[in-house]
């Protein structure tokens, strides 16, 4: 088969302007996260910034002796177990809301639209936490913790609260919202091709068709949530580098935390240009261009919590080493919460978790089976052999964690 | 040692991830053909002549203390509330030469923890100590009251309160001296501890990470680091913050930080040069060690590098002539250059020390949350 010239020359004419295109030649990338139609603003995710308040509050809430069972699952789900709407925040804006943390974990498109089963499970982990919190931890406040006896141990001066086994509930649900709610939502949700071109998202976008009653046209606003799940906590959301790692107790934290190590200092540049670079392509109709940026938030973002657990790890056993219990507990608290976190991670490459439900189930089963007192007999091999199992599977090395 | 040096060539052409595995493989090889400086005989000096003194010094000063609070509880009239302002002085300058000794014996009780966690809680202490009934007290040894006692409780109470005020609260001076009890509680224990466990302490002179000259060392620069260079000078500074914390200085009611800076910071030098804690003999110490190893940084030894730090730390906080708490609102720029000259003391320390002694650093740093 032959094709006549002049249709190959209409042809690669038409591949060339297409490759301009793809090299930015007609995308206008803004310096900042700002996008308009007409001179409106087209960028919206107050949902998002409600949700990271609302689990500032409950971090809080957690550790407040006054706190029971009932008033913790009131702030999670911002109703009562009657379903009836509650007041639970001390934040007027919040009480008024009517969006909740519980409602968006393990809820994303990707991973649990056909899998509730598996959402149900998640669910009942963290409810479990709640509980465990209320009436293993918050009682025994005033005792001092021991093997199999709950209470206060030292980090530092910093007080830590633990069960009998030397678990900081609090910090296994903040942590591991990172992953159930924050991960789950950006990456495997409003990243999804399956969410972005939902319905007629895409005719939609091209015919400059908005929601109804919004500035916005559907797609915008998908990528717009994502954003707002990392820099929905910025003051300045337009242009939030200069305080990542102040603007919530979530993945902006740890944004935060892991560019103070020279090994990952772009991170924040970078994922803050994929998102900028991500929209402009959507306004461009470039979706090619669109799900490349998706890829790389998805790959950094994965990464972040694979780095935040082996650090963790790593340094929860050089405080053992040191007889430092309070602290490796207090570690080994947030590494649970970050290990968990890694089921809701994706890699872009096979749209699959770097570490699936069961394997993330039996690194927290070797961190508590080492002997019958939980994280007080817990062996240093034990935390070294998670390290390296975790960084293997991404392109960090655990040395790069801690150095 | 072949094996190790195996280990050297292959890794070391690769990056961060290769030294980290050098520095473990490294780590239970010992001192090498070229070490034959006698840890025994250092060990053995710093605990005799410096460690033991040093607490029982600190255990006089405190016993005095609970007895000037006794007696000022008992008659709180001007001559007992100065000879109790006298002993808290006394006793936290004693406290400096034992504060970076959290070693050994004195190791599992928390004892810095309980004695000088600053800022104190105000609110918390003023408010338990108008309550007390002479039982009220919390329990201390949990960590959540560690800024509501020890050395800073007591000098928010005696220096934040007029006379006046205290002469009109009998809760207020029962409580002082209930505190001060606990002071000199915790420090009869470590000096008594010290006394009886010295030799059996002084009588390992291995190379293990939980050897005595390696946790003393980590000890030592832990709290070059983080008492010396951040808690006294570098957090009122703002050097970790975005604003300054002048309030945040140790003894601030007393406005005694720079006499307790300079105090700590002279412990520092004794201990690293191996002057004995009564100023009238050296030994073999930390410094020798280094000179041993004939280690030099540039044309300098490293010892002499370090002691210079400290010597130009200590002019550089002598020519600050107002409290730190007053000079950090007057004018930071002279904390922080304070503070600057300490981080290269540390670093020396910290990173070309422990390395020529062959130590491993055994302490991260905490991510703040």
């Amino acid at each position: 088969m032959t094709t006549p010239p002049k249709l190959l020359f209409v042809a690669t004419v038409l591949a060339v302007l297409s490759a301009c295109d793809r090299g930015n030649i007609n995308l206008d990338v803004p310096t900042s996260y700002s996008f308009e139609r007409d001179g409106v603003s087209t960028v919206s995710y107050s949902g998002q910034t409600d949700r990271l308040a609302m689990g500032a509050e409950l971090g809080t809430a957690l550790k407040d002796p006054a706190a029971t069972a009932s008033s913790l699952q009131e702030m999670f789900a911002n109703q009562n177990a009657q379903g009836n709407d509650v007041d639970p925040f001390t934040s007027a804006d919040l009480n008024a809301s009517t969006k909740s943390i519980r409602s968006k974990v393990a809820a994303s498109y990707r991973y649990f639209d056909a899998n509730t089963s598996g959402s149900a499970v998640i669910k009942a982990d963290f409810d479990s936490w709640i509980h465990a919190q209320a009436n293993q931890v918050l009682p025994f406040m005033d005792s001092l913790a021991a093997p199999g006896h709950a209470g206060q141990i030292a980090d530092g001066t910093t007080p830590r609260y633990v069960d009998a086994n030397g678990f900081e509930y609090d910090q296994f649900i903040i942590k591991g919202l990172n992953g159930a709610l924050i991960l789950d939502q950006m990456l495997n949700n409003y990243l999804d091709t399956g969410v972005l071109d939902a319905g007629t998202n895409r005719e939609d976008q091209e015919n400059g068709v908005t929601v109804e009653g919004k500035p916005y046209a559907m797609m915008e606003h998908k990528w717009d949530e994502a954003y707002g799940y990392l820099f929905g906590g910025a003051l300045n959301g337009e242009s939030p580098l200069s305080t990542v790692g102040q603007d919530d107790v979530f993945m902006n934290k740890y944004l935060g935390r892991v560019i103070g190590d020279m090994d990952f200092e772009n991170y924040a540049t970078e994922i803050f240009d994929a998102f900028k670079t991500g929209r402009a392509a959507i306004v461009a109709g470039d979706y090619e261009l669109r799900d490349e940026q998706a890829d790389r938030i998805k790959e950094s973002m994965s990464a972040i919590v694979g780095i935040r657990a082996v650090y963790y790890m790593k340094t929860a056993g050089v405080e053992l080493a040191a007889g430092n219990y309070g602290s490796a507990f207090h570690d080994i608290g947030e590494g649970y919460g970050f290990i968990y976190a890694l089921q809701f991670s994706q890699d872009p490459a096979t749209n699959q978790p770097y570490f699936t439900a069961a394997e993330v189930d039996a690194m927290l089963t070797d961190l508590q089976d080492d002997g019958p007192n939980g994280l007080w007999d817990l062996e240093i091999n034990t935390l070294d052999q998670i390290a390296e199992d975790i960084a293997a599977r991404f392109d960090f090395t655990v040395a790069q964690t801690i150095d | 040692m072949t094996s190790a040096k195996a280990v050297f060539t292959t890794t070391c052409t690769g990056i961060l991830a290769g030294l980290a595995l050098l520095l473990t493989s490294c780590e239970n090889t010992g001192v090498g053909p070229s070490d034959t400086w006698d840890r025994a005989a250092m060990l053995e000096h710093q605990t005799s002549h410096f460690i033991v003194p040093a607490f029982q010094a600190y255990s006089d000063a405190a016993a005095d203390l609970e007895l000037s609070a006794s007696a000022f509880a008992t008659a709180a009239d001007q001559a007992h509330f100065d000879a109790l302002e006298d002993a808290l002085g006394s006793t936290y300058i004693a406290w400096q030469s034992v504060s970076f000794l959290e070693v050994g014996p004195s190791e599992s009780v928390a004892l810095r923890y309980r004695t000088n966690t600053y800022p104190t809680d105000t609110t918390t202490v003023i408010a338990t100590a108008q309550q007390y009934t002479g039982t009220s007290a919390p329990n201390f040894q949990l960590p959540s009251t560690y800024d509501q006692q020890g050395l800073p409780a007591l000098d928010y109470l005696i220096h934040g309160n007029t006379l006046a005020e205290l002469q009109s609260s009998t809760e207020l001076t029962a409580y002082i001296a209930r505190l001060a009890g606990e002071v000199a509680t915790l420090a009869q224990t470590a000096a008594n501890d010290w006394a009886t466990q010295a030799e059996s302490f002084a009588s390992d002179a291995g190379t293990s990470a939980s050897a005595p000259t390696n946790k003393l060392a980590n000890d030592f620069v832990f709290h070059f680091e983080k008492e010396l260079r951040a808690g006294k000078v570098g957090i009122p500074a703002g050097v970790f913050s975005s604003v300054t914390f002048p309030e945040k200085v140790e003894a601030r009611f007393s406005g005694d930080s720079k006499a307790l800076f300079l105090a700590s910071l002279r412990a520092h030098q004794m201990f690293f040069s191996g002057t004995a804690f009564d100023s009238l003999s050296t030994g073999p110490s930390f410094a020798g060690y280094l000179d041993h190893l004939d280690i030099k940084e540039g044309t300098e030894m490293l010892s002499d590098r370090i002691i210079g730090t400290f010597k130009g730390a200590s002019s550089l906080a002598a020519a600050i002539d107002t409290t730190f708490e007053e000079q950090t609102r007057d004018d930071a720029m002279r904390m922080l250059e304070l503070y600057d000259e300490l981080q290269r003391g540390v670093v020396l320390a910290k990173v070309d020390m422990m390395q020529a002694m062959n130590i491993k650093v055994d302490y991260v740093d905490a991510d703040g949350d």
